[in-house]
């Protein structure tokens, strides 16, 4: 058995409007049928109590006279302020222009502490030049300050910056880190 | 207008909704306004006082003065009250013309406004309903005298019954029986959907029958 007659359904029945399968419900279902006539039975009552005097014909007149005396102070409507048809595009403007603004700042990368841009830069072009650099260019240079101690070649400015340095033993396959690390060790070895 | 029938209401019982209020209304006018304006539609005498022209409110006034002094009699019940209501709509209506965009008819709006006027002047003032002869509305040809007590009396009581009604409801009922509006329409003055003024309705009723029985 579907389920009973919800509200809207009576105002429905009431109408006349009632859908077909629920028609089908109302007919075998004696409690439907019962709360149905219920609100039928109201209408019936309710209809008649609804009447209106008919005020006198002169009420009529005078009525539209109040009216009238009681806008009269109202000044006539004019063409609408400039701003007041600006106000929509001006809004959906705003509402761009702010979407904008929104996206741009969600889409900047994070601060880093690093250094400056062109300074970067700079790094980046020694790295690829370091990385470009043929072995007999690099036999040259190892030739050539291979005289120079530790202080003579930062005075000189010879001295690798931190990120290239860093970026060259990223580029060190295993092999050459071991290499690398035990130079290193044997280096500090022979200083103490 | 709506309170023409006391018949049984069976299923499939159609209420007159004829009632649109776009046609002028036969009433000795005020001041005659230009042909123009008298046989224009509402929407038409809208842009006309918006243009400047105040004889075309005078023509909105003469043509839904009658169905607004109704619905604020059928919420206040007594012709004082009514009347002052009715007047405050129009004044209201003069103010905030310009934000009627012709989504609905005219009429539907100026109810709207007279819905709202109605229950700020309930919440805020007690009425009293004026008894209305029983034999004022009632038509006694062929009908036995106590009959017609009876019906006035039953009616003075479903009267009473209303007023105790929460404002929705009332308002529901009032533009669903009385002044003939859709479920849509009524949705549209009360800025709820179709199924919450369905709903309203039932509950009305409802509520009605359980006053009415105490």
């Amino acid at each position: 058995m579907s389920t009973h007659l919800r509200s809207q359904e009576f105002v429905d029945a009431l109408d006349g409007t009632l859908a077909v399968d629920r028609l089908e419900h109302l007919d075998g279902c004696e409690a439907c049928r019962m709360e149905l006539a219920g609100v039928q039975s109201v209408m019936t009552d309710v209809r008649p109590a609804g009447a209106v005097p008919d005020p006198s014909p002169l009420f009529w007149d005078h009525f539209s006279e109040r009216v009238r005396h009681a806008t009269a102070a109202d000044p006539l409507p004019g063409p609408a302020p400039w701003w007041q048809s600006l106000w929509r595009p001006a809004a959906a403007f705003a509402a761009v222009a702010a979407v904008v603004a929104l996206m741009l700042v969600t889409r900047t990368p994070p601060r880093e502490d690093v250094a400056p841009v062109d300074q970067i830069a700079l790094d980046t072009t020694a790295a690829d030049q370091l990385s470009d650099e043929s072995e007999s260019s690099l036999a040259f240079l190892s030739a050539a300050a291979s005289d120079l101690s530790w202080e003579e070649a930062r005075a000189a400015d010879l001295t690798p910056r931190a990120r290239v340095v860093d970026s060259a033993i990223e580029r060190l396959t295993p092999a050459q880190r071991a290499e690398l690390v035990k130079l290193i060790r044997e280096d500090l070895r022979s200083m103490e | 207008m709506g309170a023409g029938s006391d018949s049984a209401v069976a299923v499939g019982w159609k209420p007159a909704w004829n009632l649109r209020m776009t046609g002028p209304e036969s009433s000795a006018g005020a001041v005659a306004p230009t042909d123009e304006l008298a046989t224009a539609d509402d929407h038409r005498l809208v842009e006309a006082f918006l243009a400047g022209r105040r004889d075309a409110f005078d023509v909105i006034v003469e043509r839904h003065r009658r169905h607004v002094y109704q619905l604020c009699y059928r919420f206040v019940g007594n012709h004082e009250d009514a009347s002052d209501l009715a007047q405050d709509v129009f004044v209201r209506a003069i103010k905030g013309l310009r934000q009627f965009k012709g989504q609905s008819s005219l009429g539907t709006w100026l109810y709207r406004v007279g819905v709202n006027a109605c229950l700020n002047r309930l919440a805020t003032k007690r009425v009293e309903s004026e008894p209305i002869e029983s034999s004022q509305h009632v038509d006694t040809r062929g009908v036995d005298a106590l009959d017609v007590v009876l019906r006035g009396e039953r009616a003075a009581a479903v009267r009473q019954a209303i007023d105790r009604l929460p404002p929705k409801q009332r308002a529901t009922l009032v533009l669903r029986v009385y002044q003939e509006l859709t479920h849509e329409e009524i949705a549209n003055v009360l800025g709820s959907s179709v199924g919450a003024v369905k709903a309203n309705f039932f509950h009305a009723l409802g509520n009605l029958k359980r006053l009415l029985q105490s």
